[in-house]
């Protein structure tokens, strides 16, 4: 593992959603899933580096077309390293612009690799714009029982909370997917005080009434004081909700945001998490790989949320 | 008030209410009393067990509280000024976070130790505070009062800084608490980038200041020195979920303790299931100074803990209806036979079964051939048996009555009963749990489940509580249970836990449910089990997880002490919270092994164990 000075901390802000009309890299993951290609397909004639980041599960579902798909859309395959943050930064300092612009096809990456690349935010040197990518999944066979959870724990050393007072009130802002009981289950194991439901809409119908029946004892449960919906197809006003929670929680209450549902739930969570400082912390319950795979396809609209990272060279500088 | 007491924050759980707030509602159980002592405690129980409660009632902010609204009296006044430590559940998550990344493991290990002595000066610093401030009856706590001038307080913060390393900004004891937060935020800043910047030389200043013990026998020195009205007086660290500390830091912690000074006293909260207990337990027998003493704050047997569950029922009652009310008049009589000790309900008129309960005799005897031919043998018929007396009555009759209640409520007639057809009646429950003595038992003493369905009970209905708004919320609460239990993670090496811990424990309810409703009537069925020597160690560490959570609970034999030092070869039942959800009685019942009762556990017929109402 590189080291990097721990003086060199950058910041970034979370600026809108837009798409550029050219990137010097586009990144994506090559995974199972159908979607996992359909950002590249629309997108990928506007990217003068194409990397795709390989799974290594080349017998399951749609890996092998997808393969054959990014590599004649000239995507270099690399498999998918331990640190997909760290992988991000030496991509960007092998650009050539000065201020480089980036995609991110975050569909198919794992929460866990999201996590990597908003914590690796921090450490950039240079100045750069990422245009982060989601496609939503359309129909899809939506599985309700995941498996016994084998991991729950903050989703990253990144977004762990050292809290000064552990005794103080904790809130959870959990993005609620089809898994039954598991959002409530999940407040329960933490303990909270104090929950917010965050349910996505303009989806799959079915995905919609299965996050329903799987949630209904979580939205009755007397500490969800909130059910609120955000729509997929606009991550910045999720962002911004969720920036905003933190903001005016963190003060008293500690916050714990658990990324379920669908990924951009997760991206906007960690961006969130991650300019709100050290007050609040990032979750991850999993069943590890014990979980099936399942096909994903895309629905069709591809959404985007930029961020402008202003790199620690210039940060330095202006301090 | 504080924020954190004020409009949703008011919840059943301890941790997020203030000393004060508790101290207001506060329902001592018989082990309270011995924890006020000069001694250090092990305390152990599971979730929601009132550890906390405990623990923070023994602060001199509670102390004050309870001495303004006088619920109860001490034996004796505090002879020792409480510092609560609170814990936090990520704090060994994080570590895994941490390990994940190759960070060294002494590294995470020092971050975090550092990190748990600088939440404890932080706790010390306010404690102090509050011993200097509060003025409290020597009767509830019996220290001098003592106060100390602003120039004085500044010189006694400026010292203690010295000691803790600590970037002072205000001299005085709460800035020694914001001095001591800024240290845990700046720990944390440092283990959220050494992963990226393996930048251990930067740590060396947060981690250097030696153990806990040391940091809070330097501080007493400088304390008693600068204030002499202090020298001799005790300090209780009161550390909660001990086992919620990383691994390291329980050890550096159960190191310390072996030298402790005999200002410092310990009470230790904990849960049941803990690898390191038995350690534990031996540290803090071994500690010089003081005696030491062990607290057990789970009720295998029903009747220890029903004295304790109908006090604090009434309180809320009290509390939220701002008159006493009479349990029985607001919650009626259970259909299950109470056992009730300390007579805290009046006996039913007529006799010790009421109609209702006579009618379910009557029914099941026409309705259960195996039943019939039990009666028919042991007595010679149903109305043989109504008219036993003494003796025979007790074997014959009350001791089976909780079977033939979950019998009729939940078993299929065999006059309707064609060969293949259903063992188990599908309606939803039929509301027998619910009653005062039925509710406090599926309560099983425990705290936040007695507070939050009792608040939600009278919320939704003030005066008289009916059987199907009881039936709801306990549905609804165990619905909850059940989410938690299949939420917390679980080693997957074994083919025992492979498919998660609530299968596992649906697998003996469903095992009890096959022997007690489903099959030919036994006056004896098995309804707890004993973890078999042979179990493996996933299995072990599942099972310790239903210990921690209250989803089994321990049954110590009458010689035991209580404590669980190991699970194997240990007698265990299931939480009646859980076994309203497989239509179980709510008593014990005999036991069997672990392997036994999982081989029969396998059924076709599921009970809706997840139904609405």
């Amino acid at each position: 593992m590189n080291s990097l000075s721990s003086s060199a901390i950058s910041e970034f802000v979370v600026a809108s959603e837009g798409i550029h009309e050219r990137w010097d890299v586009m990144i994506v993951a090559l995974g199972y899933e159908e979607r996992s290609v359909h950002v590249a397909k629309e997108y990928s004639d506007r990217a003068d580096t194409r990397v795709a980041l390989a799974f290594g599960s080349s017998d399951t579902l749609s890996y092998g077309r997808n393969a054959t798909i990014l590599e004649d859309l000239e995507f270099a395959l690399e498999s998918m390293p331990a640190d997909v943050g760290r992988c991000v930064i030496n991509h960007v300092e092998n650009v050539v612009s000065e201020v480089p612009r980036i995609a991110i096809d975050v569909s198919s990456f794992t929460r866990g690799h999201l996590a990597q690349i908003v914590d690796a935010l921090r450490f950039f040197r240079r100045a750069c714009s990422i245009d982060f990518l989601y496609s939503p999944a359309g129909a899809s066979n939506w599985q309700g029982d995941v498996g016994p959870i084998t991991i729950a724990q903050p989703i990253h050393p990144g977004f762990t909370s050292w809290v000064d007072d552990p005794a103080a009130p904790l809130a959870a802002l959990i993005g609620v997917g089809v898994e039954d009981n598991l959002a409530l289950g999940i407040a329960e194991y933490l303990d909270v005080s104090y929950a917010h439901a965050f349910v996505p809409v303009g989806g799959d119908a079915a995905f919609d009434s299965m996050n329903v029946e799987a949630n209904s004892q979580f939205f009755l449960a007397e500490y969800t004081v909130r059910r609120s919906e955000y729509k997929l197809g606009d991550p910045f006003r999720l962002f911004l909700r969720l920036e905003s929670l933190i903001y005016g929680m963190s003060p008293v209450i500690r916050v714990a945001i658990v990324p379920l549902g669908p990924k951009i739930f997760a991206l906007c969570g960690l961006l969130a998490a991650s300019v709100s400082g050290r007050s609040s912390t990032v979750w991850r319950f999993s069943s590890s790989n014990l979980a099936s795979p399942d096909e994903r396809v895309a629905a069709g609209p591809i959404h985007s949320l930029r961020v402008e990272v202003v790199g620690s060279a210039r940060n330095n500088d202006r301090t | 008030m504080s924020s954190q007491d004020s409009g949703f924050f008011a919840t059943a759980n301890a941790r997020f209410r203030s000393p004060e707030l508790i101290a207001r509602t506060f329902v001592p159980p018989e082990q309270f009393q011995r924890l006020t002592k000069v001694s250090h405690t092990v305390m152990v129980g599971p979730r929601g067990s009132g550890k906390t409660t405990l623990l923070k009632m023994l602060t001199p902010e509670a102390l004050e509280a309870s001495s303004a609204v006088k619920r109860f009296r001490l034996q004796e006044g505090v002879k020792f000024t409480g510092i609560f430590v609170p814990a936090d559940i990520s704090w060994n998550r994080q570590v895994a976070a941490l390990e994940d990344w190759d960070v060294p493991s002494q590294v995470t290990a020092d971050l975090f130790e550092a990190s748990f002595v600088a939440s404890v000066i932080r706790s010390f610093s306010a404690s102090i505070h509050e011993r200097l401030t509060r003025s409290v009856p020597q009767i509830w706590l019996n220290l001098a009062p003592l106060t100390l001038s602003p120039e004085e307080e500044s010189a006694v913060a400026r010292a203690l800084a010295d000691v803790w390393r600590l970037d002072l900004r205000i001299p005085s004891f709460l800035g020694l608490r914001a001095a001591a937060s800024a240290r845990i935020v700046e720990l944390g800043n440092a283990a959220s980038q050494i992963h990226r910047t393996n930048d251990f030389a930067s740590l060396e200043p947060l981690l250097a200041g030696g153990d806990l013990v040391a940091q809070m026998t330097l501080a007493l020195d400088v304390l008693e020195a600068l204030v002499p009205a202090l020298r001799g007086e005790k300090w209780c660290l009161l550390f909660d979920e001990l086992e919620l500390a990383p691994p390291a830091v329980r050890r550096s912690l159960m190191s310390a303790m072996r030298s402790v000074d005999d200002r410092l006293i310990f009470k230790l909260a904990i849960s049941p299931y803990s690898s390191d207990l038995s350690d534990l337990l031996s540290v803090v027998a071994a500690m010089p100074g003081h005696d030491h003493d062990e607290i057990w704050l789970s009720y295998g047997h029903k009747r220890d803990a029903m004295r304790f569950s109908f006090d604090l029922m009434e309180e809320v009652v009290r509390e939220r209806l701002g008159q006493e009310v009479n349990l029985e008049a607001l919650l009626g009589t259970a259909l299950f036979p109470a056992e009730d000790p300390e007579g805290l309900i009046d006996k039913a008129p007529g006799g010790d079964l009421s109609n209702t309960q006579e009618d379910y005799v009557r029914d099941l005897y026409d309705i259960d051939r195996s039943f019939a031919a039990y009666v028919d043998q042991a007595v010679g018929g149903v109305d043989q048996l109504l008219a036993t007396t003494g003796q025979q009555r007790a074997q014959y009759l009350r001791k089976i009555l909780p079977l033939v209640i979950v019998r009729v409520a939940f078993r299929t007639s065999d006059l309707s009963r064609s060969s293949g057809s259903r063992r188990y009646r599908s309606r939803k429950s039929p509301h027998i749990y619910a009653g005062a003595t039925a509710l406090a038992a599926v309560l099983e003493g425990n705290p936040r489940w007695i507070i939050g369905v009792m608040s939600a009970l009278l919320e939704k209905q003030g005066q008289r509580i009916s059987a199907q708004v009881q039936s709801g919320e306990i549905t609804q609460t165990r619905n909850r249970f059940r989410a938690l239990l299949s939420t917390i993670p679980i080693s997957q090496s074994s083919v025992d836990t492979r498919r998660g811990l609530l299968p596992l424990i649906d697998r003996i309810g469903q095992s009890f449910r096959l022997g007690i409703v489903g099959a030919n009537f036994t006056s004896d069925p098995v309804g707890t089990f004993v973890v078999d020597a042979s179990a493996s160690d996933a299995l072990v560490d599942a099972l310790g997880s239903a210990v921690n959570t209250g989803a089994i609970v321990y049954v110590p034999d009458s010689n035991s002490s209580g404590l669980l030092t190991s699970m194997r070869g240990k007698r265990f039942r299931l939480s009646y919270l859980l076994s309203t959800g497989y239509q179980l009685p709510l008593r014990l019942e005999r036991a069997a092994s672990l392997r036994a009762v999982l081989a029969k556990g396998v059924t076709d017929e599921q009970p809706e164990l997840f139904s609405d109402l």
